[in-house]
């Protein structure tokens, strides 16, 4: 057992696939020499040489293309987007490509690659480089959708995505980067499309992803003190959705509440309501309610910035009204 | 029939009102909306129309009383005949909601139901109600607003236990309640959806059947499947069937199947003998002899099958029922049965209807028969046809046997056209 950085996890989490299997290899920007721009591959260049560990040019376009590629003839890449803001300029490829391949090619052609990247906002990045956009590819077929909120998840979520053989994008949060956690010795395995109960409670459940879960837990732990305890659900996984988890807490509970760092239109807690309004219906003690930031862009402002995004103040206040007798 | 008069709603911020003047008295006739009483609030003062015709039963709030919004202000004694809006109730529930609103049943009560949904409540309120069996109509919640919780329901739940303890102590009302029930359409009304589908609840009475009498009850037709069957154009039924089974399984399948899709009561579970859940899938138990030995498949989700598909899924879930045991355990649980006779087997046979299911579907064996045809031009002509008799065995307790002649009539009729071809 050993005390890890979120950003640390991150690295552990490739080198332990990386000695394990020698097709997978690792491409991005800064990746090798610097380490990556948030230090997130530290020492992965000096293990696995530049034949593994390959700085490219600054163009998303290629980094994607070139690991798409590698994926259909026979490696495993870890492609990284520096910001996840610039998913946008390689979209074309992330969707019409990688996320089609398998279906376009009748199966014929799998792409075993996982794209990490840098999410998220709270760290006075301005609107371009802020961003939260697992909404965005949760809307894509073909794509699986991870977001971790602590090192030993990174670990265990970064090995089942190399080993998945479908695309998967995996959300880093930027804001967590420099959390800790215990990390057990040894090899970390975890299971995609799972989700997973970070505090019991019975009278409400409260869903959140990335750094919104620190949030949430904090929230929960505020609400215990007024008498309301709260259920906090790591979605974790948005592609697949661990819908058991989340419906089951709810027909515990009978309240739902989804705390979502992307702006509110479409994030995916409404996905989640709707499923659950079509499958939980009769266990609903009361309406679903979603807790984002409002549909703006994030401002550049530290005030401002903070006051947009859910905080464990905003979650425990919403919850509270929501229940009051 | 009795329906209920109650204080209604007459504002949003107008949570009672006092009653102060009757214009009808106990037994007089009224009309469809024809002003009962007067009433008056902080807002405005009104008359109170009846909800429906009928004659004035009894008075439940006197003059000057002020009573709060859903409160019972009369009833009224209504013909039944085409009303929907009550079901049947047992001895007990009544005498259980006279404990819980401190308030003596009026008489003649005894098959009135007040639908819970004329106040709003949250889903999972509705839904522990109708499973304790609780009234919501009559609760008086303790959240915002007066709304029913679902510790309400819960306190009104453990009351009512409570209650019927009291009731099962003197019973001869209940005994002739009981028998009236009997003969009450026994699907509540107020049937609520759950995950699962329909669910409803079964009466006492039907209960107490249940645990004296068998409830299985038979009807059969003939049917005639020379077109369903392709003999009449030449071609042999199993003659490019790529299948084990004999044709006829596919084609009693999909009839059934779809006959499921038009009387979906039929596909139903009856849990522990008293809540009926109408499910949505179809999952259909098929059992069948093969020259390998007699075979059972569960094809789980028929409902949406071709033919072709549904004959491809009854081989891929075949299991062996080796004779006198039970066939191997299907993870799939059915939700209907169907039998078929082997070639040459018995003319009739009857199922037994697995326990939790509602009907069971058996085919006897297919054989040619000289039979009297009708022709397009009405002519009548003796003819040799493939004909078979179809047996439905059902639960008496949950359909009747006007819906079991119908349902066997679908079948009989989709087998008849020749419409389902086991090739596609």
């Amino acid at each position: 057992m050993a005390e890890l950085t979120y950003r640390d996890a991150v690295a552990r989490g490739i080198a332990q696939e990386m000695r394990r299997d020698d097709k997978v290899v690792l491409v991005g920007e800064d990746v090798a020499g610097a380490g990556g721009v948030f230090k997130t591959t530290v020492g992965l260049l000096d293990e696995f040489g530049p034949q593994r560990v390959i700085d490219t040019p600054i163009s998303e376009q290629a980094i994607l293309g070139a690991c798409m590629g590698a994926a259909m003839t026979g490696l495993r890449p870890v492609a990284e987007i520096m910001f996840s803001d610039f998913f946008a300029v390689c979209w074309d490829i992330v969707v019409n490509e990688i996320a089609k391949t398998r279906y376009m090619t009748n199966g014929q052609v799998t792409l075993p690659l996982v794209i990490k990247t840098g999410n998220g906002g709270g760290l006075r990045f301005g609107a371009q480089h802020s961003q939260s956009i697992e909404n965005w590819a949760m809307a894509v077929p073909g794509l699986k959708v991870v977001t971790p909120s602590t090192p030993v998840d990174v670990v265990g979520l970064m090995a089942a995505a190399i080993r998945s053989d479908d695309p998967v994008l995996f959300f880093e949060h930027k804001g967590l980067y420099a959390s800790k956690g215990d990390v057990p010795d040894g090899e970390i395995v975890d299971a995609l499309g799972t989700a997973k109960v970070r505090r019991v409670g019975t009278d409400a459940t409260i869903l959140a992803l990335g750094m919104m879960v620190p949030r949430a837990i904090l929230a929960a732990e505020q609400l215990a003190e007024r008498g309301i305890s709260a259920e906090v659900i790591d979605v974790r996984s948005l592609v697949p959705l661990d819908t058991q988890a989340i419906l089951g807490s709810l027909s515990k509970t009978g309240r739902l509440f989804t705390v979502e760092e992307n702006p509110r239109l479409l994030g995916w807690g409404a996905e989640v309501a709707s499923i659950a309004v079509e499958e939980c219906f009769w266990d609903l003690d009361g309406p679903i309610q979603r807790i984002t930031t409002p549909h703006v862009p994030l401002p550049s402002a530290d005030s401002l910035e903070d006051l947009v995004m859910p905080s464990a103040d905003s979650v425990a206040a919403v919850v509270e009204k929501a229940l009051q007798p | 029939m009795i329906v209920y008069v109650t204080m209604p709603q007459l504002g949003e911020t107008v949570s009672d009102g006092t009653v102060t003047r009757w214009l009808k008295g106990v037994g007089d006739k009224v009309a469809d909306q024809e002003p009962l009483l007067e009433i008056a609030t902080d807002k405005v003062d009104t008359e109170v129309p009846s909800p429906t015709e009928g004659t004035l039963l009894e008075i439940l709030v006197d003059v000057d009383t002020t009573v709060v919004v859903g409160t019972h202000l009369a009833s009224l004694e209504v013909d039944s005949v085409g009303t929907d809006v009550t079901a049947p109730v047992r001895a007990a529930q009544i005498a259980r909601d006279s404990l819980l609103t401190g308030r003596t049943p009026p008489t003649g009560l005894a098959d009135t139901v007040q639908i819970a949904a004329r106040h709003r409540h949250t889903p999972l309120v509705r839904r522990l109600a109708v499973e304790a069996g609780v009234q919501l109509f009559d609760l008086v919640g303790t959240g915002p607003a007066g709304r029913v919780t679902r510790g309400d329901v819960a306190a009104a739940a453990a009351a009512a236990v409570e209650a019927e303890g009291q009731v099962n102590q003197g019973s001869d009302l209940d005994e002739g309640r009981r028998a009236d029930d009997g003969l009450q359409s026994f699907v509540r009304r107020d049937a609520h959806e759950s995950e699962q589908g329909e669910r409803s609840m079964v009466g006492q009475a039907r209960r107490d059947v249940a645990l004296s009498a068998s409830p299985a009850s038979l009807a059969v037709v003939e049917v005639d499947v020379t077109t369903s069957s392709g003999h009449g154009t030449g071609s042999s039924p199993d003659e490019g069937h790529p299948k084990e089974h004999p044709w006829l399984v596919t084609v009693l399948g999909k009839a059934v199947v779809e006959a499921l899709g038009s009387y979906p009561k039929f596909n139903a579970q009856l849990v522990e003998g008293e809540t009926l859940v109408i499910q949505r899938q179809q999952n259909i138990s098929i059992a069948f002899a093969t020259s390998d030995g007699r075979k059972l498949s569960v094809v789980a989700d028929a409902g949406d099958l071709t033919s072709l598909g549904l004959a491809r899924r009854i081989d891929e879930a075949a299991t062996h029922w080796p004779i006198g045991r039970r066939p191997d355990q299907s993870s799939v649980v059915a939700t209907f049965s169907v039998t078929t006779s082997a070639e040459a087997g018995p003319l009739l046979t009857t199922g037994i209807i697995p326990i939790g299911q509602v009907a069971v579907v058996s085919a006897g064996s297919v054989v040619e028969r000289p039979t009297v045809v009708r022709l397009s031009n009405d002519e009548r002509v003796i003819a040799i046809r493939s004909m078979v008799y179809v047996a439905l065995t059902y639960d008496h307790r949950v359909v009747d046997a006007a819906e079991a002649s119908q349902f066997l009539g679908a079948i009989k009729e989709r087998l008849e056209l020749g419409h389902i071809d086991v090739h596609r």
